[in-house]
């Protein structure tokens, strides 16, 4: 009798357990969020991998990825780190957001986010090409996944720098070097009136430019102002105050789009950013050819660029939000998928296997010629530049973004005395110079 | 023999004993109280049925979602009709200042772009207050006439936020997506990464009707587009048209806000329920269908929701259904007050999932079902346990009397120890006359026996059976049973039961003694 009721006993609880699995499947599918930087303002090619992720592998798993969030890698910087805080008005953070090693380091709690390791084996990890996992290994902890890298290259728009060239000579290889760069700066001011560079990242310019000539540009927590630095910092200046190099603030995209400028310095995932028409004040448009380029270097200088892109991390919150996002991400890794992934945002993937058997036959199939140039570009640099990545220090961020501001606004100030005739560009190179150490510090 | 049968049949006939039938009363007690807390329960609306529940949460969710979005739009309407007028002032003023006509603004990019930047205060000054994700105006100018589909370009200027998150809106950044970079550069906004100097009024659905409205009414003048994309980029968005009228009730050109749907899905979160998470839309309503394609979702966190296709709608008596075929919704929708630019109809729409839904469902059967066996199963513990207190004394009692003890046991109970006490003090051989007769015949049945066969009814009165009997006397089973039919025979008995009546019959009468007299 006993038995008989026990045995009923657990079949009731069988009964209750095995609809309770079903409801779960059924509906009411896990949610989590995601705040990326692949696409921003523009069409994300990453919103369309995810409803093709959401329509499968999450249909069948019961998981949904909902991009709550498509920013630029300092706005979503800033928001996670107030998200972490708690500031007033803050976000909740998201179950996963794309950072670099300065978001992670500015945290204030690192077990937040979760430690891949925990969740990828060793062999997985070791399905990346190393330098990529080391730049997210954060305090003994793999806290950063990498999903695409980029570099730094220069973007050209052929068809004005062909037409102003066929009247003054300028040639691509000048494109090469910064100081031919700087020469041709000067010269198409004098001829246009017009900025010829604009430059997205001048602290990057100095910091791979010093390493490049063989100085630190690191010392302690600030920057070390040695004679490599001065070398870059006189054609730069130089062509600037002459009016040859942009200096507004935003993206060099903006300049590139009026025909205000017609070489940029920039991300080669901004290749998604660029158009292939510029607008005039007068409302005419005109198709253009933007090209890339190496990123140049210094003559006598080390083939050095500068290794970006944000990678992927994980916010800590329970087993089932945390295998859902990992099952997104091993999805997103996966070869073949990061590959279509990259491609279509011009980046490079992260994976030996997506480099070695993937890449070349998606990049044969490329139809844009701005992304097929950037590839070839790429390649070049594959196998002639040394990939530098920034050290990881936790004032990186503050480092960066006072430089860029006083750099331009420096620069800004010297180049409206010197339309004012207020002294030579030779002089107010070093004035610019010593007024920018003294405010920015060492 | 056949009173001696209906004797037998009456003692049959008495049917369950009294712990059985206690236990029955007390089971019965239970089921009737939970009736009683079952009705009770019903009657009080907690357990009323999981779809009138939903009934009722939708009811008070739908009034929620509809008063949120009439605010909304209601106030966005508002705000947008006070900027015209802003607009409209600034553009006489402006006109004014420089002397020139409306006309003469075509192909003068300079003095567009210093409108624009007069122009700018009013329009920013307003996203600040509203609850959109943009703002904009466009006049009916263009800096080149001259240029193909010029009649489309709009001169004016479309603020938008960049990477709108969800965090309060002053923290936002603004970025300029229409507007000539001269203005955007002045005014140090960052330009879109697809910007254009001028707005395009063949992609805005319904800004033609509206820039070139006739009434005086502003308030009239009013549409919201349909959910369109927003040119070269990756979002949907719909957007409030109100006319710019200049001093003399002229259409100048259109103004408005944008709320896109990622600004739309932040403003309006899931409300958690016990049926699964509530949505919110804003839908247009075609006929008997909810198009999706058309609509702006609010969150959609814990659903399969997105903005394609469309959802054929059924009403139902507890609530409206929603399905395409394969995702289904159970859900309230109400018409909208607000002019749309293709005439349908907008909807606040309020969404459960039904996978959801049925979840809760069968989970409150389930849990209902467990609970009712679990308690009938704990009742049924009670109720044997309590008859079995109550039994117990009472049979303690009986068994003393059987056991013919001097002293009688009292059982607790008055009523049965009176009874007791009463056939205990009853003279003896006061059976009644039938009884005491058919005894009386048995006992002499009985002295006819022989010897072996009443060693036999002397082991049948000792209490042992049929079987025990071939080990006890030493004999074959097949004897047992010619002695048993002969027992049975002279007794007169059909059977061992009839016989085991009598042996109890003479021993609770204390005359067992008779049966072995010779």
């Amino acid at each position: 009798m006993k038995k008989r009721i026990v045995l009923c006993l657990l079949a009731l609880a069988l009964l209750s357990v095995m609809t309770g699995c079903g409801r779960k499947k059924d509906a009411d599918p896990l949610t989590v969020t995601l705040w990326h930087v692949y696409g921003g303002e523009v069409d994300s090619p990453l919103n369309g991998l995810i409803e093709q992720f959401n329509s499968t592998i999450g249909a069948e798993q019961n998981i949904r990825v909902k991009v709550e969030l498509v920013s630029n890698s300092g706005s979503i910087h800033k928001s996670v780190l107030a998200a972490a805080n708690s500031d007033p008005g803050a976000p909740s953070l998201p179950d996963m957001f794309v950072s670099y090693p300065k978001t992670v380091l500015a945290l204030p709690d690192q077990d937040m986010i979760v430690d891949y390791r925990d969740y990828f084996s060793q062999e997985e990890l070791e399905t990346f090409i190393p330098a990529f996992v080391e730049e997210g290994q954060i305090g003994g902890r793999q806290a950063i996944l990498p999903l695409a890298k980029s570099t730094e290259v220069l973007f050209v728009n052929r068809t004005l720098f062909d037409r102003w060239a066929a009247t003054s000579g300028a040639s691509y290889d000048d494109l090469t070097t910064w100081e031919g760069i700087y020469a041709l700066a000067e010269r198409y001011a004098a001829d246009t009136g017009k900025c010829f560079l604009v430059n997205d990242y001048h602290f990057n310019y100095f910091q791979v430019g010093v390493e490049s000539l063989g100085e630190n540009f690191f010392q302690n927590d600030g920057v070390r102002f040695g004679p490599a630095f001065e070398r870059a910092w006189e054609p730069y200046a130089h062509a600037a105050l002459e009016g040859g190099v942009w200096l507004q603030d935003g993206y060099a995209t903006e300049s590139l789009r009026t025909g205000d400028t017609i070489v940029s310095v920039a991300s080669s995932a901004s290749v998604l950013y660029y158009s292939d028409t510029v607008t005039y004040s007068d409302n005419t448009s005109e198709q253009v050819t933007i090209a890339s380029m190496p990123y140049p270097v210094f003559e006598g200088g080390e083939k050095l660029v500068m290794q970006r892109g944000v990678g992927m991390c994980t916010t800590r919150s329970t087993p089932e939000r945390e295998q859902a996002c990992i099952t997104f991400l091993k999805w997103l890794t996966s070869p073949q998928r990061n590959v279509e992934f990259v491609t279509s945002l011009g980046y490079m993937p992260v994976t030996r296997e997506a480099f070695d058997t993937y890449l070349p036959t998606a990049v044969e199939q490329l139809s844009n010629p701005m992304y097929i140039s950037l590839y070839e570009t790429y390649l070049q640099m594959q196998g002639s530049y040394t990939f530098y990545y920034a050290p990881q220090m936790e004032n990186y961020l503050d480092l960066e973004t006072r430089f860029e501001n006083l750099s331009r606004l420096k620069l800004m100030a010297g180049r409206a005395q010197f339309q004012e005739g207020a002294g030579t560009s030779e002089e107010l190179v070093w004035d610019t110079l010593d007024s920018f150490k003294l405010d920015y510090g060492t | 023999m056949r009173s001696i049968r209906e004797a037998i049949q009456q003692k049959s006939a008495t049917g369950p004993s009294m712990g059985l039938r206690l236990l029955l009363y007390w089971f019965t007690m239970v089921l009737l109280l939970m009736a009683a807390i079952l009705s009770t329960l019903m009657a009080t609306g907690v357990l009323s049925h999981p779809a009138h529940q939903l009934s009722g949460t939708l009811d008070i969710q739908q009034r929620n979602t509809y008063a949120a979005l009439d605010s909304q739009m209601d106030s966005l309407t508002a705000q947008g009709m006070a900027m015209s007028e802003k607009l409209g002032k600034e553009l006489d003023a402006f006109l004014a200042a420089k002397g020139i006509t409306f006309d003469e603004l075509n192909n003068d990019p300079d003095t567009i772009a210093e409108l624009e930047k007069r122009l700018y205060t009013p329009l920013s000054n307003t996203l600040s207050a509203a609850s959109c994700s943009g703002i904009f105006f466009g006049l009916n100018i263009t800096a080149n006439t001259s240029l193909p589909n010029a009649e489309n370009f709009r001169a004016g200027l479309y603020l938008r936020y960049s990477g709108l998150q969800p965090t309060v809106a002053s923290e936002q950044d603004v970025i300029c997506f229409r507007g000539a970079a001269e203005t955007a550069r002045s005014l140090q906004l960052q330009m879109h990464n697809r910007w254009n100097p001028e707005l395009d009024a063949a992609l805005i659905p319904g800004s033609d009707r509206v820039s070139t409205y006739q009434g005086s009414r502003l308030a009239d003048g009013c549409l919201w587009t349909t959910r369109t994309e927003l040119l070269d980029t990756w979002e949907q968005v719909t957007l409030l048209c109100v006319p710019v009228l200049d001093g003399g009730g002229a259409a100048r050109g259109f103004c408005g806000m944008e709320i896109s749907d990622l600004y739309f899905s932040l403003s309006h979160s899931t409300v958690p329920s016990a049926f699964g998470n509530m949505l919110t839309l804003a839908a247009p309503i075609d006929g008997d269908s909810l198009v999706l394609s058309g609509a702006m979702l609010g969150a959609t966190d814990g659903s399969r929701l997105t903005a394609n296709g469309i959802l054929h709608i059924s009403d139902g008596k507890y609530y409206t259904t929603y399905s395409d075929g394969k995702n289904t919704y159970l859900g309230r929708h109400q018409l909208l007050d607000a002019a749309t630019s293709d005439g349908i109809p907008l909807a606040a729409v309020t969404l459960v999932p039904d996978g959801t839904f049925r979840s809760y469902e069968k989970g409150s059967q389930i849990a209902w079902f467990l609970g009712a066996v679990l308690f009938l199963l704990a009742m049924l513990v009670v109720a044997t346990v309590l008859s079995r207190q109550f039994v117990k004394p009472i049979n303690k009692s009986l068994a003393a009397v059987r056991g013919g003890a001097t002293e009688m046991v009292a059982s607790g109970i008055p009523e049965i120890d009176e009874l007791l006490a009463a056939i205990r003090n009853r003279p003896a051989g006061t059976l009644p006359p039938d009884v005491e007769a058919r005894l009386r015949g048995f006992a002499e049945r009985a002295s006819t026996l022989t010897g072996t066969e009443r060693s036999i009814l002397q082991y049948y009165m000792d209490g042992y059976t049929v079987k025990d009997i071939p080990e006890l006397a030493c004999i074959s089973a097949s004897t047992v049973k010619t002695h048993n039919r002969n027992l049975y025979r002279k007794l007169d008995v059909d059977s061992f039961d009839e016989l085991k009546v009598y042996i109890e019959l003479f021993a609770s009468c204390g005359r067992s003694g008779e049966l072995l007299s010779k």
